[in-house]
């Protein structure tokens, strides 16, 4: 192949007249020479692109570092539409910058541009789907759009995203938060699903804990709020106003749960502590704390509790409904007299047959004594209903109860839980 | 435009010198013969040049713009700022004045400039095109004027191929294709996108693969595009967001996208159509301020709440790929983006469409994206993928460009997962824009410049006339070779009929190729009376007709009929196998009936 060029080169050489040979070097000559000059001018026109292009830069940097800034002191400020109009400007000049965006859609949303803070935290979110901060608030802005499958969906992928250096609490954190979302919609399994999650999590930390509690409470959860209270009273032992928190906490969900003796004793133990740290709670709780465990050692005599002997068991049932009908006799003079007045209308009338019925189940049992109560368990089923029913239905017709009727009307509500 | 003979008069005439020791003297004819390879090799060694020194130039001219831009308009203009209604009138007139007086060739985009350089003035772009070119654009488009820094880059780049081509004294031939080959390095650079430069330089410059200039295409885009990113960076033009196609159905979306995007293509293109004629007929005195009124009303679109509207966009472009921008106010960018748009074009202010299409494209794609994403959430991928269709959409159907509109979307997006919602949309809006709209844009601008440049379009689309077309069975009487003169004499005496006698007779010779003997010949030969024993072929010229097949292109016969009365087609795969036989009269029939039906 070479050889071949070679001869064919040395043949056109020789077809070339020696004045046709020194044409074709200078024109080689010259070729080189205007090669050679573009190659200096594209160096002198690289050199000056190189500077110009670089104080362009350095200004445009400048610019954008001064538009952060400013935006910064705006959100400081509590000046978000400032803010947002600052990072658009610094962003518009550095586009790429995840710092600048993240801020203009913060910034957005706090200044209640809803859509546009989602739509640019989307944007973000599509580049780093499993960033735990971008779910969060996207999840928020969801919130505020009112699209709870959205928003729950946020909050998951929140919870299961990445977080740099302090990933625990914050997860503790969006699941406490998460479980507030859900019980505002009114999903409270879904809400007690993630605050035991939380509870397990937050073992050691009882003022996260505390807060469980009271969230397991408002989920009607309120066995589970009970040990809640009492991890945060075992933990707190350097902290007197959280133990006493802990304590009304454990008082009103062991009442929650009707158990009272439970309660009692929590409200005891606050007392006590009370007494030992005075300035740990308020003199308006304690009162509360005092009138409420009077009520509840009142409760406590009341109350006929399956351990009792039979016969203490019978005298209690017997007391109970003494009180029931005391009120019943009452409401009843109460409906009458109103009836009588004209003022309780035709449902004056109803009620009145509807008491009557009562006092009339009443006599069937007036006469029972406590070692023949004793003795009949479905007798004592029957007086427990009569006294439960009686108490409902009087503060339906005759208004809220008071005292021991009260106290009697809780107990009638919860049947039940009652220890 | 500038008169043919005042251009030809600026340029270097090739004169038929006797051949002297003065290199500048020389003919093309003399330098091919004392230097055959000389214009090939030099032609791809400034390719490369051409290439670097575009890629510096639209670095330099984008750089300049966007100071332009700090330092008229603000680093960031915003809304209510008066300055934006003050700026873009000002320079408008200052740019205006220098159109008028100091760079008449200035006016427009670039596109049909280099065209016309390329057809008209054999590839002749003056320096002060160039330079009047760079300075006015980078002002309009710095001081907010809605048009596009990349065809006047492509311009600048076709200019200083042709002011380098014209200083080493090449030939008018090679001179000539130095303009697209600077056409594609300033696209490229401008564009960062190689491959869609050569494509639209090929689809819309040159109109056809040539392999003469492709080879020196590439270089100058390839060495271009490696320039302006030792500047800008390898990232593409806009940040990319995740492109998908989630679910076919999603495919529906991208239909209307591309149904949107032809009816904005034809709006688009129907307002420039009425818009650009209107302000060049008013009087000449008024097209100074004309650029200045256009500052004005774009000036006015900033104030008064979307400066998105001013400059080339880029920006906006990539906040609405990212989804920044609700539906509604991407349309509205879009509405006005055309409006501003058709304005500045119209005005004369120079400046390109190809950034403008790509912001209009964008905000499109990013409102049907943004619009199905709110209303169907399940169902779409990102708005970026949506933005990106609707850039390719617009410039498949305003541009007329399909094939580099594909390939563009594919570069700046490195993704070739969007294939299929690209060629669907882009198909859609294109065939949509060209039933409605039947004159592509830059035709319609080189007709209302009154020059006649060929359509792109209609060449690519061009049936072109093959033999086949022409062809028809043979009717004479065939022979051998082997056949003596007698025999054939014999045979054609028992094939007399009353009526008529064979004129012609074709003769297969033992080559299989054919020889074509007229009746006067073979009396010749009778009367001649030597060898009438002989097998005829060797008696006969040496001369055969040459292969031809139904598949070649028509115009192939034109060289033989003074030479062969009839010509033979034959079949590709069994020499000398005869198709039929085609003759000057059907030929000319078949280019009239051609013609009559196109």
């Amino acid at each position: 192949m070479n050889s071949t060029l070679t001869a064919r080169n040395a043949k056109n050489r020789k077809l070339l007249s020696p004045a046709e040979r020194n044409l074709r070097r200078k024109l080689i000559f010259q070729d080189s020479l205007v090669l050679l000059s573009l190659t200096a001018i594209t160096i002198c026109i690289a050199v000056l692109t190189y500077f110009f292009f670089h104080s362009f830069r350095e200004h445009r940097r400048v610019l954008e570092k001064r538009w952060f800034a400013r935006g910064e002191m705006a959100l400081a400020a509590a000046h978000p539409q400032d803010a947002v109009q600052d990072f658009r400007s610094a962003l518009s000049l550095s586009s790429a910058n995840r710092d600048y965006e993240m801020a203009l859609a913060e910034a957005l949303a706090a200044a209640g541009q809803t859509d546009e803070a989602y739509a640019y935290f989307s944007n973000l979110h599509d580049a780093e789907p499993g960033d735990g901060f971008l779910n969060l608030q996207l999840a928020r802005l969801a919130v505020r759009r009112k699209d709870p499958a959205q928003a729950i969906a946020f909050y998951h992928s929140a919870l299961n995203g990445s977080w740099h250096g302090q990933g625990a609490e914050l997860r503790l954190q969006i699941r406490l938060e998460l479980a507030k979302y859900l019980l505002s919609l009114g999903k409270i399994s879904a809400a007690q699903g993630d605050l035991l999650t939380a509870e397990g999590n937050s073992l050691d930390r009882p003022s996260a804990l505390f807060e469980i509690a009271d969230l397991l409470k408002q989920a009607e959860d309120p066995s589970d709020a009970w040990e809640a209270y009492r991890r945060v009273e075992r933990h707190s032992r350097a902290n007197p106003s959280q133990i006493q928190q802990a304590l009304l906490g454990e008082a009103r969900a062991a009442i929650s749960m009707g158990q009272y003796k439970r309660a009692a004793l929590a409200l005891d133990r606050f007392e006590i502590k009370a007494h030992q740290h005075p300035s740990a709670s308020t003199p308006k709780e304690k009162r509360e704390v005092s009138q409420q465990l009077g009520q509840l050692k009142r409760m406590l005599q009341l109350i006929p509790f399956y351990g009792l002997q039979p016969i203490q068991h019978a005298k209690r049932l017997l007391v109970e409904a003494n009180i029931a009908h005391q009120r019943l006799q009452s409401c009843l003079t109460q409906i009458q007299t109103e009836t009588a007045s004209g003022d309780g209308g035709i449902d004056g009338g109803i009620h009145a047959t509807d008491l009557s019925a009562l006092e009339s189940q009443w006599e069937a049992m007036a006469h029972i004594q406590p070692s023949a109560l004793a003795q009949d368990a479905a007798a004592q089923q029957s007086m427990t209903d009569w006294t439960s029913q009686t108490e409902i239905v009087t503060s339906n017709f005759c208004g809220a109860p008071t005292g021991d009727n009260a106290l009697l009307l809780q107990l009638a509500l919860v049947p039940d839980k009652t220890e | 435009m500038k008169e043919l003979n005042e251009i030809q008069a600026d340029m270097p005439s090739a004169e038929d010198a006797p051949l002297n020791d003065n290199t500048a003297a020389l003919t093309d004819a003399d330098i091919n013969r004392i230097a055959p390879s000389r214009g090939e090799r030099l032609f791809l060694i400034l390719s490369i040049f051409i290439g670097g020194l575009s890629g510096l130039l639209v670095v330099c001219f984008r750089i300049s713009i966007e100071w332009l831009r700090v330092l008229l308009l603000g680093s960031v203009p915003h809304p209510g700022q008066y300055r934006l209604l003050l700026i873009p009138m000002t320079v408008g007139l200052l740019v205006g004045l220098l159109v008028k007086y100091f760079f008449p060739q200035a006016r427009g985009s670039g596109i049909n400039q280099t065209k016309a350089a390329l057809y008209i003035y054999n590839g002749y772009i003056s320096a002060r095109t160039m330079i009047g070119k760079f300075i006015t654009a980078a002002l309009a488009i710095g001081s907010g004027q809605s048009l596009g820094p990349e065809d006047p880059s492509l311009q600048i780049g076709a200019g200083i191929a042709s002011l380098i081509a014209r200083r080493l004294h090449l030939s008018r031939e090679r001179l000539r294709l130095f303009a697209p080959v600077g056409a594609a390095a300033g696209l490229a650079a401008a564009f960062n996108a190689p491959i869609s430069a050569i494509l639209f330089v090929i689809e819309e410059v040159i109109g056809a693969w040539s392999a003469a200039v492709l080879g020196s295409i590439v270089l100058a885009a390839v060495s271009s595009v490696v320039v302006a990113r030792a500047f800008w960076g390898a990232q593409p033009m806009f940040r990319i967001p995740a492109v998908t196609l989630r679910d076919n159905r999603e495919l529906l979306a991208y239909a209307v996208l591309g149904i949107v995007g032809g009816f904005a293509a034809v709006m688009f293109s129907r307002l420039l159509g009425v818009l650009r004629p209107w302000l060049r007929s008013l009087p000449e005195w008024t097209q100074v301020l004309q650029p200045a009124g256009a500052g004005l009303l774009v000036g006015c679109v900033g104030f008064f709440g979307f400066p998105e509207v001013m400059g080339a966009g880029y920006d906006t472009i990539d906040h609405a790929m990212h989804g920044e921008y609700l539906w509604h106010v991407l349309l509205a960018l879009a509405i006005l983006k055309i409006l501003a748009t058709t304005v500045s074009f119209s005005s004369g202010t120079p400046g390109g469409m190809f950034a403008p299409t790509l912001f209009i494209g964008a905000m499109l794609g990013a409102s049907v994206g943004s619009f199905e994403k709110h209303f169907f959430p399940h169902l779409t991928g990102s708005v970026g993928s949506y933005a990106l269709v609707g850039m390719g959409v617009l410039f498949a159907a305003f541009l007329r460009v399909p094939l580099t509109s594909v390939f563009m979307v594919f570069e700046v997006s490195g993704n070739y997962s969007i294939v299929l919602p690209v060629i669907l949309a882009n198909t859609i809006a294109y065939l949509l824009a060209r039933s409605l709209q039947p004159i592509p844009i830059f035709e319609q601008l080189t007709l209302q410049d009154g020059l006649n440049l060929p359509s792109m379009e209609e060449a690519r689309e061009e049936t072109a006339l093959r033999i086949e077309d022409a062809i028809h069975p043979v009717e004479g009487p065939t022979f051998s070779g082997t056949d003596t003169a007698a025999a054939i004499a014999a045979k054609l005496e028992e094939q007399k009929t009353a009526e008529q006698t064979a004129d012609i007779v074709l003769i297969r010779c033992s080559s299989n190729r054919w020889y074509v003997m007229t009746a006067a010949e073979l009396t010749k030969i009778l009367q001649a009376g030597a060898g009438l024993d002989q097998p005829i072929e060797e008696i006969l010229p040496q001369d055969r007709v040459p292969y031809l097949y139904p598949d070649l292109p028509l115009n192939e016969t034109l060289a033989y009929f003074p030479h062969w009365p009839l010509l033979p087609v034959v079949n590709r795969a069994v020499s000398g196998l005869l198709e039929g036989v085609v003759s000057q009269a059907d030929v000319l029939r078949c280019y009239q009936d051609h013609a009559h039906l196109h």
